[in-house]
């Protein structure tokens, strides 16, 4: 007995689609997942097992095979539990599932479904190539609904899905609990900014034709407190820098559950020793988006970035590239755009904006500089 | 440094801006902000008066710019046009462009 689910995954920053395959045929009771699953993906066999059994549904006493298509590409999470749930009760019972709905969602043991990481990239995804249905976490409603004008039903509990199967009980569409979005960044006012109106005046044309900026000076002279006015002296985003900044947040885990769309630009202050690849990304058989990606929109910000060696052979090529694709990650996390930075003096790159920040004095006759010449 | 503290707010600062974006949006609607435009995108959106296009080749020669380099100037020049509101690119938005170079 075989049935087939549609759900997805998020490779880099783009959705994939996956199709869950199950199938239950004699054989020594057991439960298999084959298609390159990771850690997460193969614990959820006792997930699934559990939720099932724990929601009224039964788990079947035969040889249960999962199968993930397409099976070369490596997959990682627990976003397919739902998926999996969903075709392994309904292959038990031999009925279809529709081929254009889609599921996602992690279970919990006592069958609850849990948000999940890249809802909105992968339902555009799909919504792309047709699905007409979407079965999320309630926690992901609002997201999903950002990307797809086609039904999206929140799922709270696999009872409710039960209930749905049997009685044929609507599944509320309304439910999104809206949760309170991120905070602003501390946003320094530019009037409480003593003195260097050179750098200033840099900071707002800068933000103005979204420039490149580089801040060089010595400690204490104010980069860091000017970078941090940025956020204060930018339009907000529009409709689609919002998605796409809403987008990237989903798929590195920072958006808030229940959170919708993203309205301010991310503002992002790594540490001076970042490694290179948790500054532009990487990864192993998945990429990873860096710190450069968060902080992506079409004017991004960068505090503190280190413009030292090694971090800076990597740097190099985003400040002009549109695209940052490392070497051996051809299909990579579309690491975009420049940014802006506050960095010490040993600056070995260029920036159509270079501001100097003096070193500030009483009457700023002794105002020293520390461009490189 | 109390005595600088009448400074302009970053609320009137951000007025300006979104001025200058507003004017970048209405020459291309759909395009690049000024600093992503390509070179050919520049010579149609950055028209330069002659004391501006002067100014811009000496500065090539004695600073030795780079193509690029050029082209890095004339995107910072367009944008202090746009904050301006001047339709084409003056020897003051060049001459104020050419000060934001890390070195010359």
């Amino acid at each position: 007995m075989l049935a087939r689910a549609l759900s997805g995954t998020v490779f880099g920053l783009d959705g994939v689609r996956v199709e869950v395959e199950a199938d239950i045929a004699d054989g020594l009771p057991g439960f298999h997942i084959v298609g390159l699953g990771d850690r997460a993906l193969q614990e959820a066999r006792e997930r699934v097992k559990i939720a099932i059994n724990n929601s009224g549904f039964q788990f079947p006493g035969r040889k249960v095979t999962i199968n993930l298509a397409p099976a070369q590409l490596p997959k990682e999470g627990s976003g397919f539990d739902l998926a999996m749930a969903a075709a392994i009760v309904n292959a038990g019972e031999d009925r279809d599932l529709p081929g254009d709905a889609a599921w996602l969602g992690e279970l919990a043991l006592d069958g609850s479904v849990r948000a999940i990481r890249g809802t909105l990239a992968i339902v555009a995804h799909l919504d792309r190539l047709g699905a007409r249905r979407f079965y999320v976490p309630t926690a992901n409603v609002a997201e999903a609904r950002i990307a797809t004008a086609a039904p999206v039903l929140g799922i709270g509990h696999l009872r409710q899905l039960k209930a749905h199967w049997e009685a044929g009980e609507p599944l509320d569409a309304s439910v999104v609990s809206e949760a309170a979005l991120p905070a602003p960044p501390p946003s320094v006012d530019l009037g409480e900014v003593a003195g260097q109106p050179h750098a200033k005046r840099a900071l707002e044309v800068a933000a103005a034709g979204a420039h490149h900026l580089l801040l060089v000076g010595p400690p204490g002279a104010g980069k860091t407190l000017l970078a941090r006015a940025l956020p204060g002296i930018l339009p907000p985003l529009n409709r689609r820098e919002a998605v796409e900044v809403t987008s990237i947040a989903s798929c590195v885990g920072m958006l808030p559950a229940g959170a919708g769309l993203l309205e301010l630009p991310p503002f992002r202050a790594p540490h001076h020793t970042i490694s290179p690849a948790a500054l532009v990304g990487g990864g192993g058989a998945a990429p990873r988006p860096g710190e450069v990606t968060r902080a992506h929109t079409r004017w991004p910000a960068l505090a503190g970035t280190p413009f030292c060696r090694p971090a800076s052979s990597w740097w190099r090529r985003p400040i002009p590239a549109p695209v940052v694709l490392p070497a051996t990650l051809a299909e990579s996390a579309n690491a975009r755009r420049s940014s802006d930075s506050a960095t010490g003096p040993d600056c070995p790159d260029r920036s159509a904006i270079a501001s100097i920040c003096r070193s500030w004095s009483p009457d700023n006759r002794r105002a020293s500089s520390c461009a490189r010449t | 440094m109390r005595a600088n503290l009448s400074a302009e707010t970053s609320a009137a600062v951000r007025e300006r801006v979104v001025g200058a974006r507003r004017r970048q949006q209405e020459r291309r609607p759909h395009g690049p902000l000024n600093g992503a435009l390509t070179g050919p995108q520049l010579r149609r959106d950055a028209p330069l008066d002659a004391a501006g296009q002067t100014l811009l080749e000496t500065a090539a020669e004695r600073l030795q710019l780079s193509g690029r380099a050029v082209h890095r100037v004339l995107r910072v020049a367009r944008t202090i046009a746009d904050l301006e509101t001047s339709t084409s690119v003056e020897q003051a938005h060049v001459a104020e462009a050419l000060q934001y170079r890390e070195s010359g």
